[in-house]
């Protein structure tokens, strides 16, 4: 393993022989495989709820549907104000990047911490039967996903308010708010087949 | 998440790390150094946090082995051996928000050994890191097929007890196939796919270093599974559940294994996707891609798409024992079965991402080694997109006597045996492109024509496999076992080997001794048959697979094989020598030596650190050997292999 030639020069700058950014389709990219490590645990809810036909929820546990609902709208919202704070920045206004990350963020992690109290008072345990496994596995994965989300936006916030991103420079805020849309979509898709249908 | 290309015009270049501070601040500069005191530092927050959580939730004891070992040692320490070596660095100055250093370059290229042994963004490095890594395990994995086939040398118990054979040959197979085979392509890939599009590197290098460093942590996982309590996993490299439930701790060494690997191939692969989508020369549409690249595009989409089925399978299994859910329990309404439908959505693919690449691999040394066209350009590249998209219709194929739903069986019989037919074309087009062409026998040459010869052996076994009827009656034999080694050890690692044998002197800048080189494929090839062609025989007269003792009666075949199969471990050694020394005293090699169109052969050999002084300009097609005057592309001007007059007959 020889040493490469010497370099007195950069690379030369690469060709774009696509329009699409690539960090933006490195993040969709990634964003499929997501799809598909839920399409594996919506397989075995599949196996569980279809094939072997446990009801749902299995007496005597009941799922806060209610609750949940209430959640839901709060996420939802989330990825509207994580919207505005991408068209903020796009026009240059940084208190509005700044106020909309913020509130995504807040509005997200009280979704996790109502999540946090319903598992507490849901009155079951992942062990407590398949029913149990599949709630518990389903919601944790995507709670999962909400914490990296938040991890994601708590960054993108300190760097709002540290004075990065610009109208030119925003791929920061543009990608880390398609993860939180996709956390935010994936969300109504567990909600409904987990507690609506 | 930034892309360095962006940056790459920026600031001087700096030709590596600069030198480690002196006296205490040398504990807090990236490297080995600072991942011996991380590693165990996350070991110990990881620990912490199990306890802390077990003692709040009042579970007893609050001090847990199994789950200790499972988030202290199985995943916080990795991620503290990746921070202390500093693979995330860039990524939390970023996140902090910490004014960003202008790119100097200094992560990127090899200018010493010690290059080689640090997170380094430089494509060809991370080859090199992939393939030395990867062929360490191949040893590894090698040794343990050894092992496997001392004790199958005669019928009774020889050395080891049922549930160390078992740990044998589930660490064997885990190894080969996740420390192997797969990033050996990747590593093969990594190092040639961006100097044959005509790009100065892959287009996350920072993500590229990262997917490396996930991978020797992979491998060493699963082999330190033999030293703990109950030894190694051992419901082989398929873990079917719930008997994986109920195993010895070492399961959960192959469920976490699987993890990093699965994590580090998504990451590569989207990484391909993206530089093979974004970064292309200008001129090179997919239409004149070579077919190395081709193959890497379709096994990326099979990675990205595939590989989060056995992430969740294994997340099942592990949760199942650790947190004693019910996904494979029936008692508590779960659905065993289901275990195998989740791993085979994924390990059906996983096959195709096992042979796509050498697929390439073969075409680019066929094409160049006969000297003519690649025969059927478009429809060698139509038959890869058309196997990705057959591969995941399969999966129940390995399922036919589970038990599973009766119907399932005949669409999938239908749609397996619907894959020969783009199988067949590449087959056939490999052919009609030797079919006239100047042959030349050298090294590479004869394994990827070695490689079309044996995988259409294990192509027509799997055609009878997928046959319903056939597959009940040799379900669970040695037939299998001799097809699965014929598809990946005749399909797979012949590509590997033409595919080393071929880039080596772009690789290490010298040539490889041909007599040696030769030797190794004959030595292996003949070894290889006389290993696993016997195998097919015993297995249709019942001799089953997985077990450590059988029938007297197929004793003899047995002594047989295990003799023929030490002969085939010993030729790797020719192997091994011919690289060290080749890569230490061979003769120096020149840019173009086969004499190849495609724009890695275009540079020096070694590549210049940054490959290209200037973006070349693709302006044909790839293959168009023999065609006088045909050219790929143009460099600096006007330096391209032109391909010469050549009589063609």
């Amino acid at each position: 393993m020889s040493a490469h030639a010497e370099a007195h020069h950069g690379p030369p700058i690469a060709n774009h022989s696509s329009r699409v950014n690539a960090s933006i389709l490195g993040m969709l990219l990634f964003i499929a495989s997501e799809i598909m490590l839920f399409g594996a645990f919506f397989t075995a809810y599949f196996f569980v709820r279809v094939v072997n036909g446990i009801p749902w929820p299995q007496p005597p546990f009941e799922l806060p549907v209610f609750v949940a609902g209430v959640n839901t709208a709060i996420l939802v919202t989330s990825s509207f104000t994580m919207h505005w704070a991408l068209q903020s920045i796009k026009r240059g206004n940084r208190a509005g990047l700044q106020a909309g990350l913020l509130l995504t963020f807040l509005m997200g992690l009280v979704f996790l911490l109502t999540q946090a109290r319903e598992y507490s008072r849901v009155g079951f345990a992942p062990h407590d039967g398949a029913f149990g496994t599949i709630f518990y596995c389903l919601t944790g994965l995507h709670g999962a996903h909400v914490f990296i989300g938040l991890s994601i936006l708590l960054f993108m916030t300190i760097r709002a308010f540290r004075g990065h991103f610009s109208p030119e420079q925003h791929h920061g805020v543009e990608i880390g708010g398609i993860y939180w849309h996709f956390v935010d979509v994936m969300w109504i898709v567990v909600y409904s087949t987990v507690y609506l249908l | 998440m930034t892309t360095a290309v962006e940056h790459h015009d920026v600031g001087p270049v700096r030709q590596g790390l600069p030198p480690p501070p002196g006296g205490l601040r040398r504990v807090l500069y990236p490297g080995f150094l600072r991942a011996a005191w991380m590693t165990p530092l996350f070991f110990g927050i990881g620990s912490a946090i199990v306890v802390l959580c077990r003692w709040w939730g009042g579970w007893h004891p609050i001090w847990f082995g199994e789950i200790i070992v499972l988030v202290g040692a199985l995943i916080a320490a990795p991620i503290g051996f990746l921070a202390g070596i500093g693979a995330f660095d860039y990524w939390v100055r970023y996140s902090i928000g910490a004014p960003t250093e202008p790119e100097d370059h200094s992560g990127h290229g090899a200018y010493s050994w010690r290059d080689y042994f640090r997170v380094n963004t430089d494509h060809k490095v991370i080859g090199m890191q992939y393939l030395a890594t990867t062929i360490f395990f191949f040893l590894a994995g090698g040794l343990l097929a050894m092992l496997v086939r001392a004790e199958l040398a005669k019928p009774g118990m020889q050395f080891f007890d049922n549930q160390t054979y078992n740990g044998l040959f589930s660490v064997h197979a885990s190894l080969m196939i996740f420390l192997f085979v797969i990033p050996a392509f990747a590593g093969l890939a990594n190092f040639v796919v961006p100097l044959m599009l005509g790009a100065p590197d892959m287009a996350f290098p920072r993500l590229n270093a990262l997917s490396y460093w996930l991978l020797p942590i992979a491998g060493i996982m699963m082999l330190s599974s033999f030293l703990v309590p109950g030894g190694a996993f051992a419901s082989g490299w398929t873990g079917y559940a719930p008997l994986s439930v109920h195993q010895p701790l070492g399961t959960i060494f192959f469920n976490m294994g699987v993890q990093w690997a699965g994590a580090s191939s998504i990451m590569t692969a989207l990484n391909f996707l993206v530089t093979i989508i974004t970064m292309r020369a200008p001129g090179m549409t997919f239409w004149r891609m070579p077919l190395l690249v081709w193959a890497n595009f379709t096994t990326s989409l099979l990675v990205v798409i595939a590989t989060p089925f056995i992430a969740g399978s294994q997340f099942f299994v592990m949760f199942d024992r650790v947190m004693h859910t019910h996904f494979f329990d029936v008692g508590g309404g779960g659905y065993p079965l289901g275990y195998q439908h989740i791993f085979w959505f994924y390990s059906h693919p996983a096959v195709y991402i096992m042979m796509l690449p050498g697929f390439g691999i073969a075409s680019e040394v066929i094409s160049v080694f006969s000297r003519k066209p690649i025969f059927g350009y478009r429809l060698m590249a139509l038959s890869l997109m058309a196997i990705l998209v057959l591969g995941f219709s399969v999966w129940a194929h390995h399922m036919f006597v589970s038990g599973m739903a009766p119907w399932l069986r005949v669409p999938m019989m239908i749609t397996t045996l619907m894959i020969a037919v783009p199988t067949g074309i590449k087959v056939f087009s490999w052919l009609a492109t030797i079919w006239e062409g100047k042959i030349n026998f050298a090294t590479p040459m004869l394994w990827a024509v070695g490689f079309v010869s044996m995988f259409v052996i294990g192509g027509l076994s799997g055609i009878y496999l997928g046959a319903v009827p056939i597959d009940i009656h040799v379900s669970d034999t040695y037939f299998v076992v001799a097809h699965i080694h014929y598809v990946l050890f005749g399909g797979s690692l012949f590509t590997i080997f033409a595919g080393i044998y071929y880039w080596f002197p772009k690789m290490t800048g010298h040539q490889y001794n041909e007599k040696l080189g030769k030797l190794h494929f004959w030595l292996t090839f003949i070894g290889f048959n006389l290993t696993f062609f016997p195998m097919h025989l015993i297995g249709t007269q019942g001799m089953p697979r997985r077990v450590s003792d059988y029938a007297p009666q197929f004793g003899n075949w047995n002594l047989f094989i295990s003799v023929a199969s030490f002969f085939l471990g010993a030729s790797t050694i020719v192997f091994l020598y011919n690289m060290v020394i080749s890569m230490r005293r061979g003769a120096p090699a020149e840019a173009n030596p086969w004499r190849a169109l495609t724009l890695e052969w275009q540079v020096s050999s070694p590549p210049p650190v940054f490959n290209f002084d200037e973006i070349p300009q693709v302006v044909g097609n790839p293959y168009e050997y023999g065609v006088p005057g045909a050219r790929h592309a143009v460099l600096n001007g006007d330096r391209a292999a032109t391909e010469t007059e050549e009589v063609r007959h």
